[in-house]
């Protein structure tokens, strides 16, 4: 899917959930774009708001990533349902079980939330 | 985050039936508030919805169906890992089985282990072992109603 961000309408719940994951191919400024200083991903441990939390969030994600971890990751299900898309996701034996709900809003992630399953 | 404290001031206006699973739920509801200690006073109002529908939600499974179901619409959509249930007769269907498969015990052994309420979303993990290892839940609130929710089980 290509980049729609200069484009004038917002992008689609479909193209900003695309966009995410080919995010994580391209890097952190890549990952960060989907998002504003508005945005919040919400954890288990807890509730980042803004770019530079998030940011520092996804920073350390990719560098915890093991290597096999990409040719691990494999997507059980996603559906988008309006503006919410759901996904849940596996690389292992890195992450069992993992699912994230992303809520989009004017083009961009509005509201994450992320479980990993031990 | 999780500076300063925050009760969560549970109104009375339901005439709470003191039943074990009840009591069990609201009180893990008050240990995992923390999160929203972070919150301004504005954002805080702006959240009272999604917070008000989230408590329900979990007060509902002591009352049975009929009170689950009052946090649904006809275009509500409940998305799961291996389903979907779209509006009032397939969500009332996925609660029905879900009330009927509880085992004796569940409801002792369910613990919440993380909520979070943030604008219109509500998050929550839990668990009640042995029967359900871990699962999360997202409810996305319009206009008091969940609009959307997910629900993975691992």
């Amino acid at each position: 899917m290509s980049d729609v961000n200069a484009s004038k309408r917002a992008r689609s719940t479909q193209e900003v959930f695309a966009h995410h994951l080919e995010a994580f191919a391209q890097g952190i400024d890549a990952l960060v774009s989907d998002y504003t200083e508005q945005s919040s991903l919400v954890l288990q441990s807890g509730t980042l708001t803004g770019l530079a939390a998030i940011r520092q969030f996804f920073d350390g994600f990719l560098n915890d990533i093991q290597p096999g971890f990409w040719e691990a990751f494999k997507i059980q299900r996603q559906q988008v349902c309006g503006d919410v898309a759901y996904m849940v996701w596996e690389a292992k034996p890195f992450v069992a079980m993992a699912t994230d709900t992303l809520v989009v809003r004017d083009g961009k992630i509005h509201i994450q939330t992320f479980t990993a399953f031990a | 985050m999780n500076k300063g404290t925050i009760t969560m001031s549970r109104q009375t206006e339901q005439p709470l039936r003191a039943t074990r699973r009840y009591a069990l739920s609201t009180s893990a509801l008050a240990l995992v508030s923390l999160p929203l200690a972070g919150l301004s006073g504005t954002a805080f109002a702006a959240t009272r919805g999604t917070k008000t529908v989230l408590e329900h939600h979990l007060g509902a499974f002591a009352k049975g169906l009929d009170e689950i179901m009052k946090d649904y619409t006809a275009s509500s959509v409940i998305l799961t890992h291996d389903k979907q249930y779209r509006g009032v007769a397939e969500i009332r269907g996925f609660f029905d089985g879900f009330l009927n498969s509880v085992k004796p015990g569940f409801w002792e052994a369910f613990k919440i282990n993380a909520q979070a309420v943030d604008g219109d979303v509500a998050y929550l993990v839990w668990e009640a072992r042995p029967f359900v290892n871990q699962a999360t839940d997202t409810l996305v609130v319009r206009n008091g109603k969940i609009a959307v929710q997910t629900f993975t089980a691992g």
